[in-house]
C-alpha cells in the first residue's frame, strides 16, 4: 500500500475530522432553513452611483461615479445603460481606478419621453444598483444649454470614515463640459419640522463647505437628538449666488440603517464563516492525529526505522493531512450546497465556491504546517494538545475579539475606515483570515461596505503572496526542524 | 555488518553525554551481546543504529551505508525490535504490515502474501486482522519482529527483547537468534538476562556510563579469569600438591583440593593425576558467570 494513501485514509477517518464535518453539516441543516424564512427574496441594493449628463449636440455624454458607503471610488464597475423604450440605444462602460466612467449615447432615432432605464451592475455577483432611471435631457429643446451638466450636482449620504455612527453628506458636482466645479457654495440649515415646502432664505442657512472637486464628503452639524422625522434643507449655489440645487432631506437619512441582505448572499456568508472557523480546527485536529501525536509519543519511530528519511515522512504526512482535510472540506461544501439548492432553489456562486475552496486550502496548509512545527518543539502529548487548542483560540475563535481590542487600543471608532484598515492589515498575519482577504478581493466588500480592495492593500498580488507564504513558510520551518531535532 | 565509529550522543549539555566515543562492529554471522546497567547507553546506541535518533558525533554504518547520510539504503538493511514496541494501536496488524511494506516498495499483492507469511512465522496467525491494541506485550514484540523482517534485512537490533516474555516466548526468540546467526545475519542483542547473552553471543560488549569498557569473545570470557577445579583424591600429599600448584592457587580441605584460576582442560588434569598414580574420586569444574564477571567489571570501574 502506498504510505500516502494509508496516511490520507487515516487522517480522513480520524474521529476529530469526521466530527467537525458532521458538525458543519448539522449547523448547515439547522441554520439555512432559518435564513430562508428570515430574509427577503428581493435584493435591496444600495444606491451608490452618481451621474451627470450633458447634451453635446450629437448626443448625450454621461459621467458616472461609482462609490462605496464611505464615498470611496469603486473601480471595475460595469454600467449597462439601455433605453426604456426597447431598441433605441444601449451602451456599456466600466469605471476606472478613480471610480469614473464616461459614456456617449447618440441622439435616439425617435423622440423619447423623459426617462431611460439604466441597469447598473458591477462585475461581481453584488448589485450596486438596479432599475435606475436616468433622466436624459430632451434633445433640441430650448431649456437645455449645450455642455451644461444636468444635474450639475448629486447629493447622497455616506458613512463617516472615522466614525461609523456618523452619516455625512456626499456631493458629486461637475462644471460645464464635465470640468471640475468652480467654487460652489454648500449651505444647510438646522433641521426643522416638516411642512415647509420652499427652502428657507439663504441668509437663514449656514455655509457648510465650498465645493471645488467632483466628489466631496461634507459633515453636516446635525445634533444627535434630532427627530428623524424633521427635514434638513440644503442648498448649493454658484459663487455668484445663483441657486443650482435646493433639496430637502429627512433627518432619518443621516441615521444609519442596515440593509437586509438576500438569502443566498447571507447563506454564502454563513457557510464561508462557518467553514472559515471550523476548517482550521479540523486542520489542527488532523495534523495532531496524523502526525503530531505519533511524533511526540514515539509511534513515528516505527515508521522512521523504514527506508525513509525524516523529511520524507514529514512531507508524506503533510500531503496526506492537507489532502484529507481538503477532501473533507470539499465534501462538506458540496453537501451544504445541496442543502442550499434544496431550501432556496439556488446554488452557491461557482466563483464564490472556488474562491472559498482555494482560500480554505491555504488555511488548511498553514494550520497543518504550524501544527507540524509545534510537534517538533513539544515533548508531550499534553503540551501538543494545549498548543493546538491555544492556536485555535487565538488565531480563530477569539481573533475578532483581539482585533476589536487592537482597534480599541488605537482609539478609532469601530466600523470606521481606520478600523477597517486595521482589520484588513491584521488579516494578513493570520491564516484563518485568509478566506476574508479572498472574499474582500472577490466581493469588493468589507464588513458590509463596498470597497475598492486595492485601497486596503488587498490585491491579487498581495493575496497571492500571502497565500504562498502561509503554505510554504510553516512547511519549510518544520522541514528545517525535523532535520535538526530528535 | 554494523559498524559504530566514535559515536557520541548528547541529549542535554547539562547532563553530559549519554554515550561517548562508542566503537565496535557486529559482523555478519555474529551475535554480539550488549551488556550494561540501566542508563548505561545501550538503548541510545541501538536507537542511533536504527536511525531514529541522530548521533551528536561519530558514524554508524549499516553494510557500509551511513545511517544518517544514506538513511534510505541503510534502513533497508536493518531490522529493529525495541524493548517496548510502540506503533499505531488502532490499526489492524495486517494493515500496518501493508503500510510498512509500502516504504520498501513491495507491491500490494506480494506485500499481503509476505505479511501473512511473516505473521504466521512469528506466531500471529489468526490474529492478523485484530487491532494491535488488543495484543499482549509478547504479541506486540512478535508483531514488530515480523515487521522488521519485511525486507529480509542483513542486520538486526534486538533491544531487551527477552524482557516481559513468557518461557515460550524466550525460547522462541532464543531459537530465532540462533537461526539468524546460521543465516549469516549480524545481530546486536542487548539484554539484562546475562545468562541468555552468555549463551547466545559470540562476543559481548560491556558498556558503562556511556563508554565501552570491554569487548570480549565468549572464549575470552570463559578463560580470562579461569575457573575453579575441585578434585577429591584418595591421597593428598606433597607430590600431588606440587603438581597442582603449577595449574592454579590451591585450597586444601582434607581430601578435597580446590584449584582456582584454572585455565585449561579439566580432563587433561584428570589424566595426569591418574598417571601419577592417584585415584580421582570426584572432579568438578566451575567457570564464573557473565553476571559475576560483569559485576566485577562494574565494581572495578566504580
Amino acid at each position: 500500500m502506498n504510505p500516502i494513501t494509508y496516511d490520507i485514509r487515516k487522517a480522513f477517518t480520524s474521529k476529530g475530522v469526521l466530527a467537525i464535518m458532521i458538525l458543519i453539516i448539522i449547523f448547515s441543516f439547522a441554520i439555512i432553513p432559518i435564513i430562508k424564512e428570515s430574509t427577503s427574496s428581493v435584493p435591496t441594493p444600495p444606491s451608490n452611483v452618481a451621474y451627470s449628463v450633458i447634451d453635446s449636440s450629437a448626443g448625450f455624454q454621461i459621467l458616472f461615479y461609482a462609490y462605496n458607503s464611505f464615498g470611496q471610488p469603486l473601480s471595475g464597475v460595469q454600467l449597462n445603460l439601455t433605453s426604456a423604450i426597447p431598441g433605441l440605444f444601449s451602451s456599456v462602460a466600466t469605471t476606472n481606478s478613480s471610480g469614473f466612467a464616461k459614456m456617449f449615447i447618440p441622439y435616439p432615432s425617435q423622440q423619447s419621453e423623459s426617462g431611460y432605464l439604466a441597469n447598473l451592475e458591477p462585475n461581481t455577483n453584488l448589485f450596486i444598483g438596479q432599475g435606475w432611471v436616468i433622466d436624459l435631457p430632451s434633445p433640441n429643446t430650448t431649456n437645455v444649454s449645450l455642455g451644461e451638466p444636468s444635474p450639475p450636482v448629486t447629493i447622497g449620504t455616506v458613512t463617516d470614515s472615522r466614525n461609523s455612527s456618523v452619516i455625512d453628506s456626499f456631493v458629486f458636482a461637475v462644471g460645464p463640459n464635465f470640468t471640475r466645479p468652480n467654487d460652489l457654495l454648500y449651505f444647510a440649515i438646522t433641521p426643522h419640522k416638516p411642512g415647509v415646502s420652499s427652502p428657507p432664505p439663504l441668509g437663514n442657512m449656514t455655509l457648510i463647505a465650498r465645493i471645488t472637486d467632483y466628489t466631496n464628503i461634507v459633515h453636516l452639524p446635525i445634533p444627535s437628538s434630532v427627530d428623524p422625522a424633521d427635514n434638513v434643507w440644503v442648498e448649493l449655489t454658484s459663487n455668484n449666488g445663483s441657486t443650482l440645487l435646493s433639496a430637502v432631506t429627512p433627518a432619518a437619512s443621516y441615521t444609519f440603517t442596515m440593509q437586509q441582505p438576500n438569502a443566498i448572499s447571507l447563506t454564502s456568508s454563513f457557510i464561508s464563516g462557518l467553514l472559515g472557523s471550523l476548517v482550521p480546527l479540523m486542520a489542527i485536529i488532523a495534523a495532531y492525529s496524523g502526525y503530531g501525536r505519533d511524533r511526540v509519543s514515539g509511534i513515528l519511530e516505527s515508521v522512521l526505522v523504514r527506508p525513509v528519511t525524516r523529511r520524507g515522512i514529514l512531507v508524506s504526512r503533510y500531503i496526506a493531512v492537507v489532502a484529507a482535510v481538503a477532501l473533507a472540506t470539499l465534501i462538506t461544501i458540496l453537501i451544504a450546497d445541496l442543502l442550499v439548492w434544496y431550501e432556496l432553489k439556488q446554488t452557491l456562486d461557482v466563483m464564490f465556491l472556488l474562491g472559498s475552496l482555494g482560500s480554505l486550502f491555504v488555511e488548511i496548509a498553514a494550520f497543518v504546517g504550524i501544527m507540524f512545527i509545534i510537534s517538533q518543539l513539544t515533548k508531550s502529548t499534553g503540551a501538543l494538545v494545549g498548543s493546538g487548542v491555544g492556536l485555535f483560540l487565538v488565531l480563530d475563535l477569539l481573533w475578532s475579539l483581539l482585533v476589536a481590542l487592537a482597534i480599541e487600543g488605537t482609539g478609532v471608532g469601530f466600523g470606521s475606515l481606520v478600523a477597517l484598515h486595521i482589520q484588513v492589515d491584521l488579516s494578513f498575519f493570520n491564516p484563518s483570515q485568509f478566506i476574508s482577504l479572498v472574499q474582500i478581493l472577490q466581493l469588493k466588500s468589507l464588513s458590509g461596505n463596498l470597497i475598492q480592495p486595492a485601497q486596503f492593500g488587498v490585491t491579487p498580488l498581495t493575496v497571492g503572496i500571502a497565500g504562498l507564504a502561509w503554505i510554504l513558510i510553516p512547511l519549510l520551518i518544520s522541514l528545517r526542524l525535523v532535520s535538526t531535532r530528535d | 555488518m554494523l559498524s559504530f565509529e566514535q559515536v557520541t550522543k548528547i541529549y542535554s549539555k547539562k547532563i553530559g553525554p549519554a554515550i561517548k566515543d562508542v566503537s565496535f562492529d557486529v559482523r555478519d554471522g555474529e551475535v554480539v551481546g550488549f551488556v550494561g546497567l540501566n542508563g548505561a547507553g545501550k538503548t541510545t546506541t541501538i536507537r542511533i543504529a536504527a536511525g531514529v535518533v541522530f548521533p551528536t558525533a561519530g558514524r554508524v554504518s549499516v553494510d557500509g551505508f551511513d545511517i544518517v547520510k544514506q538513511k534510505v539504503e541503510a534502513s533497508k538493511r536493518i531490522g529493529w525490535v525495541p524493548e517496548l514496541p510502540n506503533f499505531e494501536q488502532n490499526a489492524k496488524a495486517l494493515d500496518l504490515m501493508l503500510y510498512y511494506a509500502g516504504y520498501y516498495g513491495i507491491p500490494n499483492d506480494k506485500a499481503k502474501e509476505l505479511s501473512l507469511k511473516l505473521l504466521k512465522e512469528t506466531g500471529l496467525e489468526g490474529v492478523e486482522r485484530r487491532k494491535a491494541s488488543s495484543y499482549s506485550q509478547g504479541m506486540k514484540k512478535r508483531f514488530v519482529l515480523a515487521a522488521s523482517m519485511l525486507s529480509d534485512p542483513q542486520n538486526f537490533l534486538f533491544d531487551e527483547i527477552l524482557n516481559g516474555l513468557d518461557p515460550e516466548g524466550i525460547h522462541y526468540f532464543r531459537n530465532l537468534i540462533l537461526k539468524l546467526r546460521d543465516q549469516k545475519k549480524a545481530v546486536l542483542l542487548s539484554s539484562h538476562i546475562l545468562s541468555e547473552v552468555q549463551e547466545l553471543s559470540d562476543r559481548v560488549v560491556f558498556i558503562h556510563k556511556g563508554r565501552i569498557m570491554k569487548i570480549m569473545t565468549r572464549e575470552e570470557l570463559s578463560g580470562l579469569e579461569g575457573g575453579v577445579l575441585v578434585l577429591k583424591l584418595n591421597v593428598v600429599d606433597d607430590r600431588i600438591l606440587d603438581y597442582l600448584r603449577t595449574i592454579g592457587s590451591l585450597k586444601v580441605e582434607n581430601d578435597r583440593v580446590s584449584i582456582s584460576g584454572f585455565k585449561g582442560d579439566p580432563s587433561l588434569v584428570n589424566q595426569e593425576v591418574m598417571r601419577m598414580g592417584y585415584a580421582v574420586k570426584e572432579l568438578s569444574y566451575h567457570t564464573p558467570s557473565l553476571e559475576e564477571y560483569f559485576l566485577k567489571l562494574i565494581g572495578e570501574a566504580q
